[in-house]
């Protein structure tokens, strides 16, 4: 189908205010509590935080893929084509997945059917939402399989996700989720599961797929070097918000949340002479012991009094860029800090 | 958090394994021999299974030379019975497995893929229908209808035998709906029923295949039970189980006419049996076989 009504400077996906709930034994939780970002045709938007920060949740929550004890909280909103996914009926929603918006999650060999070769997978999507015979499907999976930098591919599709090693697994559920040339890729840290070298490879993939066709990328992650490589965007998540927004150059020149701070101190960089890495103390607490106002508050070099009384808003600096922190009002508080440990260093 | 299981079910090696199991192969020869007789039997032998030879003479003839198994009561050839009740009985039992299969796998499937409440609501009847003794149901259904036509006897049977594959059904599907492949089918825009066609089905057919083979030898003596009893498959037509239950009147003097029967369907559920224990362990290789 061709969108005859294009809207350049729309963003393609734009997520207001979403909140997921969860019922558990000890009461509600919120795993992700009102999270709004943007995302531009063709663009990257790297999604960044710690394990149980939400991100994963957020991704499902794009496609209403949340099942019950969770829900979406009304009030949510999911934009996507000018289109409300938390309102589009379900018919509707299942032609979009898959088509449209594409999802790639992270351990292809859980993520593959174990009873079908990887080109009756590939095939099954194309099946699903277009009117293609069998045979049809099968070479659009064939050839999309050499797309994807498979190797002799009319071999490799008969072959069973087993069959196949853990970056040829990853390449199929690639070719998978490109095969109908969605318009957004989401995809659930892509890279985690397998080694560097194949992990390099594949990111190439994903950034050369995604630019030959014009489509947009959520990209989760928790790997800051996949962020500097692939995406223009970056929203960094912790205990359900996101806490800063920026474009990538200017993320890493000057992070201006103490939590993305933490996060580059922790990379490893190379020619750094440093021997030992900086570790954030502590971790995400699970969500329902979040602490009340500042909810990074604890694990903070910089907090003052004033974090554990008063929820920091998401404080917009400009140029694309926000922090949900107090020190965009006192900055001060930054440079005393770090004079602070140069004199007990 | 443990991974679900879910592997290739490689039908091809199961093949492989059972070829190797002499037991299992063993009980299918068994079985096909005796569907072999059963089929085209009634067309070699000399007398049919309805046929009263001679009422006067003929009545519990010794098995001999000119009546292998002997005659019953009403002079008829208790060879021909038997092998013409051997059609009825297998007949019977299978096209009420495959019924009740089919139910059983429509209701888990369902069941597993549906909300919370309806689960619930489905796999409660579950557990009601299993709670009340199979034969007691069947006597409660059958007393109303005076003459019960086979195939309603095959439909009976049927509607109170699934409740195990819907449970055995409902336990596979709820051990893989989160696997991990399935939430990435719902996430490219497969629907519930695809869903559980194409990504559920083929992971929950081993299991049903066991319990369906079986399931063949319970109704065997099932039907043999209620045929006894006088309500099950009716004269003229014969079945094992109103065979044995003819014979009975005249056990003493005439033990012959029960014993065949017998002997057959012994032979039949313990082959069944012992082939569905085959394809068990064929199933999971990876397992210890049940000594």
């Amino acid at each position: 189908m061709t969108e005859t009504r294009t809207h350049p400077n729309d963003p393609l996906l734009s997520l207001r205010d979403v909140r997921v709930t969860f019922r558990t034994a000890d009461g509600l939780i919120t795993p992700v509590d009102g999270v709004s970002f943007d995302i531009a045709r063709g663009e990257t938007l790297a999604l960044v935080g710690e394990s149980g920060c939400g991100k994963s949740l957020t991704a499902l929550t794009i496609l209403r893929l949340i099942e019950a004890p969770g829900r979406i909280e009304p009030g949510s909103r999911i934009l996507f084509d000018r289109r409300d996914l938390l309102t589009v009926p379900d018919a509707e929603l299942r032609s979009i997945r898959g088509r449209k918006a594409a999802m790639i999650f992270q351990e292809p060999m859980t993520a593959l059917n174990p009873v079908y070769s990887a080109g009756e997978q590939i095939a099954e999507v194309v099946r699903t939402h277009t009117k293609a015979s069998r045979s049809e499907a099968w070479t659009q999976a064939v050839a999309m399989l050499g797309a994807v930098g498979i190797p002799s591919p009319e071999i490799r599709a008969k072959q069973y996700p087993h069959q196949l090693s853990g970056g040829m697994r990853q390449r199929v559920m690639i070719a998978m989720a490109l095969v109908l040339n969605p318009s957004l890729l989401i995809a659930d840290e892509p890279t985690t599961a397998l080694d560097v070298t194949i992990q390099a490879q594949l990111l190439d993939l994903l950034r050369e797929a995604q630019q030959a066709r014009g489509a947009s990328m959520l990209l989760i992650t928790h790997d800051l070097g996949v962020v500097a490589e692939s995406a223009q965007r970056v929203a960094v998540m912790y205990a359900g918000q996101i806490v800063e927004e920026a474009p990538v150059v200017a993320l890493f020149a000057a992070p201006q949340h103490p939590y993305t701070e933490g996060l580059m101190a922790a990379m490893p960089r190379a020619g750094s002479r440093r021997e030992r890495l900086t570790t954030i103390p502590g971790t995400v607490p699970p969500p329902g012991a979040w602490p009340a106002a500042c909810r990074f508050a604890d694990r903070c070099r910089y907090a003052w009094s004033r974090c554990t009384t008063e929820a920091p808003p998401l404080h917009q600096l400009g140029d694309g860029r926000s922090s949900r922190c107090h020190l965009v009002d006192e900055p001060a508080r930054r440079v005393a800090a770090h004079d602070m440990v140069g004199v007990t260093a | 958090m443990s991974e679900p299981r879910a592997q290739r079910q490689d039908w091809g090696g199961i093949m492989q394994r059972l070829r190797a199991d002499p037991r299992s192969v063993l009980a299918a020869s068994v079985l096909l021999g005796l569907a072999i007789v059963v089929v085209v039997g009634p067309m070699l032998l000399p007398h049919a299974a309805y046929e009263q030879l001679d009422i006067t003479n003929l009545v519990h003839v010794r098995p001999g030379r000119e009546h292998l198994l002997g005659t019953d009561a009403y002079s008829r050839d208790v060879l021909a019975r038997v092998v013409s009740g051997g059609r009825v009985s297998l007949l019977f039992a299978t096209s009420a497995v495959l019924v009740q299969t089919v139910i059983g796998i429509g209701w888990g499937l369902s069941a597993g893929l549906a909300g919370r409440r309806t689960e619930t609501v489905m796999m409660r009847c579950v557990d009601a229908g299993m709670s009340v003794p199979r034969a007691l149901l069947l006597l409660a259904m059958l007393a109303g209808v005076p003459q019960v036509p086979l195939w309603l006897l095959v439909l009976m049977m049927a509607c109170t035998g699934w409740f195990v594959i819907a449970r055995l059904v409902h336990g596979e599907v709820r051990a893989i709906r989160s696997a991990e492949f399935v939430l990435a089918a719902r996430a490219l825009g497969a629907s519930r029923r695809r869903i559980a066609l194409r990504h559920l089905m083929p992971h929950v057919l081993g299991p049903v295949l066991v319990s369906s083979t079986l399931a063949v030898g319970q109704i065997i003596v099932l039907e043999a039970g209620l045929s006894w009893l006088g309500i099950g498959v009716q004269a003229p037509r014969a079945s094992w189980g109103n065979i044995i239950g003819d014979g009975t009147e005249f056990i003493s003097s005439a033990p012959w006419v029960s014993i065949a029967p017998g002997i057959c369907l012994v032979t039949v559920v313990l082959a069944l049996s012992a082939l569905g224990d085959g394809l068990r362990d064929a199933l999971a290789p990876g397992q210890l076989p049940r000594t």
